[in-house]
Parts: C-alpha cells; structure tokens; sequence
C-alpha cells in the first residue's frame, strides 16, 4: 500500500536491479523505472519525480549525462539525485558529484542503507521545500506591505513588465544589430500561439492565461546575454569553439536569472514561463539542440514557438555576416526544418499564418530612433511610478 | 544434481526479498551464457559489461562472496590483461555462479 504521494524514479539498464529496487520502494512511494538515461530524460517532464535512483554506466547516455540533463531541466534543481553505481573510484565519485548528484550509493548495494538514504533524501528535500515557501510567502509580502500606501495590485504589474522591459532591453542594447528583432520575435510568436490555439494537437493546452504569458515573456528569451563577456557577445569574427561554448551559456543563465526574480514576484506565471523559455529556446526537435538535448515533445511548448518565431527573423534580417533572406526563401528554409529544427505542428502554424507574418513584418522595420525612443519612454514611466 | 558446496543469498529468508532474490537466480544461468559466449566471440567490451553488471548485481541480491570474482573478471577485461589471466578470473566467477542454490542454507534456516 502506498503512504506517501513521493515519486520515485528508478533508472538502471540491468531488470534484475531494477526489480530489486522496485520491491524495496513500491510499499512506500510512488515508482516507474527507466531502462536507459534517454527514457528517463523523456519521463521527467510528465511523472516529475521527486527523487531519481541513478545507474552510471548505461548503453546510451550514461548516468553522469542524464544527471546533468536533469539538472538543466525545469525544475531540476529540485530533484533528489542518488547515484547507484558499481563504479567506486574516487573520480568517479568526483565526477558524480560534479554533474550534481545529491548522494553515491556503491553496488552492490546493503538494501536497509539504501532504504535509509532515499528516506533521508525525502525527508531533506520536503524540509527545503517547506523553507523555500516560507521565505517566498514572507518575500512576497514585503514589497506590497512598502507599496500598500501608493500602488495598486495592478499598479504593481504594470510596474513589474516595465522593469522586465527594461531588464530586456539592456540585454537588447548591447548588441546594436538586433534593432527591433524583439518587437518582431514577440509578434511572429504571438501569430503562431493564436493559430495553434484555434487548431492542431495543442488547441487544448493553449488557453488565454498561455497566450498572454507568453505574450509578456518572449521577448526575455535571449535576458542570459546579460552574463556574456561583451568580448564575445559583440565579436564581429567567427567565434572559437570555447567562445561559442561560453554563449550557449545565455539559456542558463537567464533561466537562472528568471527563476530567481520569479521566486520573489507575487503573480510571476509569466516569469516561470519566460524562463523555460530562456533556458529551450535553443532545443531542436531532433534532439541536436542546446543545453539539455531534449528532443520533441519533452521540449516546453512556448519554446517550440518561440524558437520559430526567433530563427524566421534572424534569417530575414541583415547581419554584419550575412545578407537578409527574403521571405518566400526563409519559409523554404523553415519548412525544410520541420521535424529537424522545428516542431511540424509550429511548422504548419507557420504555413497557414505566412501571410500575417508577412504584412507585420514590413509594417516594423529596423530603425534606432524607435527603439532609443522607447527605451526613454519606459525610463520615463519607471520614474513616475518611483514618484507617484 | 547435487552441487558441491552450495552457495545461498543471506537474503533468501527476507519477507519482502526473497522472491526478488529467487528470480535472480532463475535468471544466473543465462548471464553466465551471455558471458562465456562473449569471451568466445572475443567482444570484451561486450563481458566487460555483463562482468560489471553482475559485480553489482550479485552482491546486491545477497551473494557479496561472488564479489569479488566478478570484480577481479572485470578487470581483467577492462586492462586486457594476458588471456590466460582472463580465463582464470571466468572460471573463477562462473563455477561460483554455478554453486548458487535457491533457499537459505541449512544452517541457517534450522
């Protein structure tokens, strides 16, 4: 019988230890196995476990990979990872933990110490989570608790997109290429979540709650850029493999960044989802993409869409590097991508909404004196509301 | 067919184990199949794997003093040591195998 709603995930390529596990967890907890690093990778979005029993060495992907695939994954932080392994040397270990393994268990193991361990685990992760929203519920009241005497609810939203705004554009400002690429990204994205909406399989998933928070979160995709040394970010050359590894490091770090502002904000569902976005908007449908490798439909929705949305435009736009593509061309070249790149039901979004994305895309065109001119006005408002 | 000297799990008489630890045992031969048909394909990588699945394996199931056989085969694998050092180590390992008995030992259960 099962006494408690934690759920474990247990993920080992020989059956024998996965039916050992199974018969020592499946009286306590919630359980489902993975014979590989890539089926456990593909369940980790729908059963969410709250503790994963990790082997190492695995055909496929191994252990230290899919642990360093769930750490990168929404929420991964909060999982529970214990490694079982019958590796037991020192650097093996070290690297165990290095991925971000919570515990090493060495087989074979003692399973009354396993027991032990996973229930400590448990135990530790509800105490943290019991901490986290402690200090969010006491966070969250503080700003309105020192506002409560000027600014409304809504005021304090308003105030709240203005200052996100404000946090994109400086990460926009640094690259003098970009130009209105967010006014267009946001748009093209919006096109296609409302053509979705309507028809194909995700109709159901996307409501009118999706649609505006995904309105309000686009354009922080690229917020990561903020981290990325200016002498990388803004080499006109061809970047180094190294330089290359450091920008993929822009999905990280703006997820990081979005978690954090979201975890302190009163009503953030947008700023959770800007930062799955963040973090996939670099994902490819194939599984080739960046930073977890997740392939199809583990990859979050709104970064299926986003990721259209930003590959079209910086395809039609000028680049020091390159020419800009014309319409007609770049829509070849995405429906090329179906399957590939892209999701083929954003793909078809895509095909049925061209011409819209067509029209808006002459209507908004590149020029500084637009942007310059928003980014004073937002300035402008962010010190009304400060004086208000 | 009596086996000389039969080895059993210290977790045959588990409430909950035991039948875990039983259709381990059913299953012991087929992976000593698996292993000698993979060092007489020569695929050592291939042994090398089944060797350290059953290093961590047995001893979870209650057979710790297979351990170390299963580790010393594993080894030899992986440094490709001499061939006539390999073959020791799988003898070694697979008449130990060999002498595993479902139940616990009479001793014990007694």
């Amino acid at each position: 019988m099962t006494t408690d709603s934690k759920r474990v995930l247990l993920v080992d390529d020989d059956p024998a230890i996965l039916n050992l596990l199974r018969a020592l967890f499946q009286n306590e907890y919630l359980v489902a196995e993975a014979r590989s690093g890539e089926e456990a990778l593909a369940m980790l979005m729908e059963y969410r476990p709250h503790l994963v029993i990790l082997d190492i060495m695995m055909p496929g992907i191994d252990g230290y990979e899919t642990c360093r695939c769930i750490r990168m994954s929404p929420n991964g932080g909060a999982i529970q990872v214990v490694m079982v392994s019958a590796k037991s040397s020192r650097p093996e270990m070290d690297l165990a933990f290095a991925v971000g393994a919570d515990d090493y268990v060495i087989k074979p193991f003692d399973p009354l110490e396993l027991c032990s361990r996973v229930h400590l685990h448990l135990r530790l992760r509800r105490a943290l989570d019991v901490a986290s929203e402690q200090t969010s519920d006491y966070g969250s009241m503080l700003p309105l608790r020192s506002y409560s005497g000027n600014l409304s609810a809504d005021e304090l939203s308003h105030a709240y997109d203005i200052t996100v705004g404000a946090l994109t554009k400086v990460a926009e400002f640094r690259d003098a290429e970009t130009g209105d690429h967010l006014v267009r990204m946001r748009a093209y994205t919006q096109i296609l979540a409302e053509e979705l909406s309507c028809r194909g399989p995700y109709c159901e998933q996307i409501d009118d709650q999706f649609l505006d928070d995904l309105f309000r979160a686009s354009p922080l995709h690229d917020i990561g850029k903020i981290g990325i040394p200016d002498a990388i970010l803004l080499k006109p050359g061809r970047l180094t493999q190294v330089e290359y590894e450091v920008i993929k490091r822009h999905t990280i770090i703006g997820a990081h960044l979005l978690e954090h502002v979201a975890s302190g904000a009163p009503a953030a569902g947008f700023l959770r989802m800007a930062a799955t976005i963040a973090r996939f908007h670099h994902e490819r449908f194939d599984g080739f993409g960046y930073p977890a490798g997740l392939i199809g439909s583990e990859i979050p929705l709104p970064a299926r869409i986003v990721a259209l949305a930003d590959a079209y435009d910086a395809i039609t736009s000028i680049r020091t590097y390159k020419d800009a593509v014309p319409p007609q061309l770049a829509k070849v070249m995405v429906e090329g991508d179906s399957g590939r790149h892209f999701d083929p039901a954003v793909v078809e979004a895509f095909q049925s909404r061209f011409g819209a994305i067509v029209r808006l895309q002459e209507q908004v065109e590149d020029r500084w004196s637009v942007v310059q001119g928003a980014q004073a006005f937002m300035q402008s408002e962010l010190l009304n509301i400060g004086t208000e | 067919m009596t086996v000389m000297n039969p080895i059993y799990s210290t977790m045959a008489d588990d409430p909950i184990l035991h039948e875990i630890v039983e259709m381990f045992i059913s299953e012991l031969p087929d992976r000593i199949d698996t292993l000698l048909g993979q060092t007489r394909a020569s695929d050592w990588e291939g042994a090398c794997r089944t060797a350290h699945q059953l290093k961590g394996a047995l001893g979870s199931h209650g057979f710790d003093q297979l351990t170390p056989a299963a580790m010393n085969l594993e080894r030899a694998l992986k440094h490709k040591e001499p061939l006539a050092q390999m073959q020791v180590a799988l003898e070694e390992l697979v008449g130990l195998c060999r002498r595993v008995q479902p139940g616990c030992s009479p001793a014990e259960c007694s």
